[in-house]
């Protein structure tokens, strides 16, 4: 049972999920299943032994239901924008795509909750529902792409996090498929009594089960919005600007940086702000809420920023101004692919205080792997993107970028930080996962996995490094 | 997943003393009537302690009761006293505030007033407004999933925890998420413990997200003397603006003559920002009352703390004639719900108070002078309440009686669709089921 296309008994499979999905929603053929070899994480591929298009969860059940009965391994996959390979399938898995299960099922105003299928596009909850006064928070760079199943799964953030929390925080109610094809719902009103298993289910990376409707919390508007650019001359003026903002008592909605080599990036890439030479760091910070308030905010950041030897600051004058800002900000990611043919995203976590420190060790990191680093990033919830620059064509650079990327990733624990803020684990950051954890805190989640994936079907060899699976076979022996 | 032997009070003691020092360990006097105590007390004085505890309880198959300041010893559980009462009340203080990160680590017996008390001074704030500020620790908040009116603007526990330690049935410790406040590595693992009333385990360190503190705060009252639906109406207006309440608390009649003297139903809007939006918010409020025929009354400043004060004390602690039900449903059934039980109430002629907010759809009852002779006619209305709840796809769960009521009537009620996987979670970290055994939904 490798890889998929030799495997034996194949075409009683794919003849299998045809009679449950028709035949036009089953792909197996090699050069259909290559599209599936990867997500937004790009350094590992596998191919699946078949990509299957479910309608409804009905069908998602009957397909995991047969899966299960063969003993064959699979993947839940929404948009493929993940960025650490949770969606990569490692030994010929099938694909359930959940892209065709994509409507807003249901928005109820006054009980503020909406309905989506899992493979509804993130931004298109906030524009359907915009019209009301109404949105909903958790925005990651890449809403215009990923779905809600996968930001559940991922317990996707996103800019405004900071004063909004993550997906976490907004999902009320799942329907879930569980890996033996039993349909689940979780959650409901406020404090469904019983274990939070709506909390433990997000950002369990599909390694649980297969969420095929999801209940989400919609906020109301905030009144007023307020924007601060401020651009530095040196980051250590910026990482303060960020700490002393937090101890005045202002909570913001975002407070964003980028650093030299990413404003570099994004002045390339397709919306470019204009940023005058030589910065060092680019501060955005954002108010929002009441507008009585809002003036007096903004007032004392920019002060803030003056104290910490900003070379320029102001506040948006208009919706386009701050539109552009943000545009500039948001598609930073795929920006560097304008100044460097690879890169390669990290998603460490610090407490914030520790900024200055953990970014000139990543210079450091930078400068003895000879591989440039640009930083973009949630400064305000000390959320890290490190963007190693790197070329995959030379020999051996894409490892050194996966070993540089090890080696941020070490500093932010040795800061007592974590290995991901909302990218996941996936198969990239496996081995990391020892960074934070010890034999018993993996096993102990191991556990809780096999509660909901005894079998280990489910997205299998994912999030857990390598040893923490002999523990487990032993423990089973 | 019971046990076939029995120790007597000495066997036990003597097991204890092979672990912890003499004068940690108590014996309990007499049965409470609320239950939920111990043959024997131990009082750990660090997370060792706690181990070891816990594997001598393991290794004899001794069943164990987590406690903190004791506010919830009425919530859950059929049991008089386990073999063992851990009490994590001399496991308190603040481990590490760090103020910049606005994180702060804190031993599981720290009471939330501890805890205000600190921040206060630090101009920062742990938005966790549960009930007996004094009286609960942070741990046992936690394990309790409590939450206060403010939880429609600041969250519960399960928005606030990032980190924990805590020591497994069989005596290992697993650190949970991580201190920073954001983080993604693994299963949030925090979430199984919250509201998990320590049947997975006994929590020995906790860390939490801060707030700045806000620089002004304030109370407004809007009474009807048309019933609760016009105070409803409003609390949907609210909602639907760009007003950013801290709570949205409707009070039955009942309740609001206990609180403020005047009996009619009440909404409880209040504010916590800067002074300007704040008195801002309080205008917009006003307007909308008064088209709506209602009247408004914002309390002075200087009463606004002892407000909040007098309505942490509002649920039952340790009286074993009250009986109190935390109830779930959509927001937009609060009214109706609050007025089912009083109708339930007048019916069964019971003394009940409510209050529940337009924001988080959770709804409080308290019922007093449930006597022995009183208990029948107030699982009645429990019965009758869970009945009406369960249309309106919520529940009904009670938060506080007398062992005998707890005895009479399934305190949790309907166990779910996934119950399965829950009974699975407790199975696999807590086999022997010693750790407070049946204080939890069906039986677990
Ligand atoms: C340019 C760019 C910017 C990004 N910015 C951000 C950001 O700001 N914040 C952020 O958090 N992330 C960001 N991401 C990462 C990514 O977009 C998120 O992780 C997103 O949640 C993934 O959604 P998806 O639909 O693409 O999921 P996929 O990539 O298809 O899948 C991700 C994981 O979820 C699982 N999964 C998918 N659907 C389901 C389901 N229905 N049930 C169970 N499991 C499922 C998969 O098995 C996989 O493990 C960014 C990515 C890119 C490419």
């Amino acid at each position: 049972m490798k890889t998929g296309n030799t495997v034996t008994g194949t075409d009683s499979l794919i003849e299998g999920l045809s009679d449950i999905v028709g035949s036009k929603y089953v792909l197996h053929k090699y050069e259909e299943l290559l599209a599936y070899d990867c997500d937004g994480y790009t350094i590992h591929k596998g191919l699946p032994r078949a990509v299957v298009f479910p309608a409804d969860t009905e069908e998602v059940s009957k397909v995991v239901r047969l899966l299960y009965e063969k003993k064959i391994p699979f993947l839940p996959r929404g948009a493929g924008t993940g960025l650490s390979g949770g969606a990569i399938p490692t030994g010929g898995e099938v694909v359930i795509s959940l892209v065709r299960m994509n409507k807003l099922l249901e928005v109820d105003y006054p009980n503020r909750k909406a309905v989506v299928q899992p493979g509804y596009i993130n931004l298109k909850l906030s524009n359907s529902i915009a019209h009301k006064g109404y949105y909903y928070a958790p925005d990651p760079s890449s809403q215009q792409a990923c779905t809600i199943g996968g930001n559940v799964a991922e317990n996707a953030g996103g800019a405004h996090c900071l004063k909004y929390g993550v997906t976490t925080n907004h999902v009320l109610g799942l329907e879930l498929v569980l890996p033996d094809g039993e349909i689940v719902e979780i959650g409901g009103v406020t404090d469904m009594p019983g274990y939070d298993l709506l909390g433990l289910l997000t950002g369990s990376e599909g390694t649980m089960g297969i969420v095929t409707k999801i209940t989400v919390r919609i906020l109301k508007l905030p009144e007023g919005k307020q924007t601060v650019l401020a651009l530095f001359d040196e980051v250590e003026g910026a990482s303060r600007a960020v700490s002393d903002i937090i101890a005045a008592g202002i909570l913001p909605a975002a407070l964003e940086m980028m650093d030299r080599i990413a404003i570099e990036g994004v002045e390339a890439g397709n919306y470019p702000v204009g940023y005058p030479e030589g910065l060092a760091a680019v501060l955005i910070v954002e108010v929002d809420g009441i507008k009585e308030g809002l003036d007096d905010q903004i007032n004392q950041i920019i002060e803030v920023c003056k104290k910490n030897g900003v070379r320029e600051v102001k506040a948006a004058q208009t919706e386009a101004e701050r539109a552009l800002w943000w545009a500039n900000r948001k598609t930073a990611f795929g920006a560097m692919g304008t100044i460097s043919p690879d890169y390669l995203v990290q998603d460490g976590v610090i407490p914030r205080s520790r900024l200055p420190e953990v970014l000139a060790r990543i210079e450091e990191i930078s400068q003895e792997s000879g591989l440039r680093i640009a930083n973009v990033f949630h400064a305000g919830d000390g959320n890290l993107h490190p963007l190693i620059l790197f070329d995959s064509r030379k020999p051996g650079e894409t490892e050194k970028a996966t070993r540089v990327g090890s080696q941020v990733l070490k500093a932010c624990t040795d800061a007592g930080g974590s290995i991901t803020g909302e990218h996941g684990v996936g198969i990239e950051k496996k081995e990391e996962m020892r960074y934070l954890f010890n034999d018993d805190e993996l096993q102990a989640q191991i556990d809780i996995r096999s509660v909901f994936n005894p079998e280990n079907l489910c997205n299998p060899d994912k999030v857990f490094p390598l040893p923490g699976k002999c523990v487990e076979v032993k423990k089973a022996n | 997943m019971s046990r076939s032997i029995s120790l007597s009070v000495e066997d036990i003691k003597q097991k204890l003393l092979t672990v912890v020092a003499e004068e940690q360990i108590g014996v309990t006097p007499e049965a409470g009537k609320l239950g939920n105590s111990g043959k024997v007390i131990v009082y750990p004085e660090n997370e060792q302690d706690v181990i070891s505890v816990v594997k001598a309880a393991s290794q004899n198959q001794l069943t164990v009761i987590p406690s903190g300041g004791s506010t919830r010893a009425g919530f859950g559980g059929t049991i008089e006293k386990a073999d063992i009462e851990i009490s994590l009340k001399k496991m308190r203080g603040i481990v590490e505030h760090s103020a910049g990160d606005l994180i702060m680590t804190v031993l599981p017996g720290t009471t939330l007033a501890d805890i205000e008390n600190h921040l206060t001074e630090k101009r920062q704030l742990l938005p966790l407004d549960a009930p007996w500020p004094d009286q609960s620790t942070i741990a046992g908040v936690i394990a309790a999933n409590a939450s206060g009116p403010k939880r429609v603007r600041y969250g519960s526990t399960r928005d606030l925890v990032i980190a924990m330690r805590v020591v497994y049935p069989d005596g290992t410790v697993i650190r949970t998420g991580a201190k920073v406040v954001k983080n993604v590595a693994g299963y949030d693992m925090n979430k199984l413990f919250i509201g998990s009333m320590g049947t997975l385990g006994v929590i020995t360190e906790v860390t939490l997200k801060l707030r700045p503190r806000p620089l002004f705060e304030s109370v407004m009252l809007v009474h009807s003397e048309q019933g609760i639906e016009p105070l409803a109406g409003l609390s949907r207006e609210v909602l639907n603006s760009s007003i950013e309440p801290v709570s949205l608390e409707l009070l039955t009649a009942t309740l609001n003559r206990k609180l403020t003297g005047t009996a009619c139903p009440a909404l409880v809007v209040s504010f916590e920002d800067v002074e300007k939006s704040v008195r801002y918010q309080e205008n917009r409020v006003a307007e909308l009352a008064k088209a709506a025929g209602l009247s408004t009354q914002v309390l002075p400043s200087e009463e606004v703390q002892a407000w909040w004060s007098r309505f942490r004390q509002l649920p039952p602690r340790k009286n074993p004639e009250a009986v109190a039900v935390k109830i779930g449903v959509w927001l937009t059934d609060v009214a109706t719900t609050l007025d089912d039980g009083l109708r339930l109430a007048d019916q069964y002629q019971l003394e009940v108070a409510g209050h529940g907010s337009g924001g988080t759809g959770l709804v409080y009852f308290y019922i007093s002078g449930v006597t022995e002779e009183r208990v029948e006619a107030a699982v009645k209305w429990l019965e009758k309440m869970r009945r009406t709840v369960r249309e309106k796809s919520g529940y009904a769960v009670v938060e506080h009686a007398p062992l005998s009521f707890r005895k009479k009537v399934d305190v949790w009620g309907d166990t779910g669709p996934s119950f399965r996987l829950m009974k699975g979670i407790k199975a696999k970290i807590d086999p022997q089921g010693i750790l407070s055994p049946g204080r939890f939904l069906g039986g677990i």
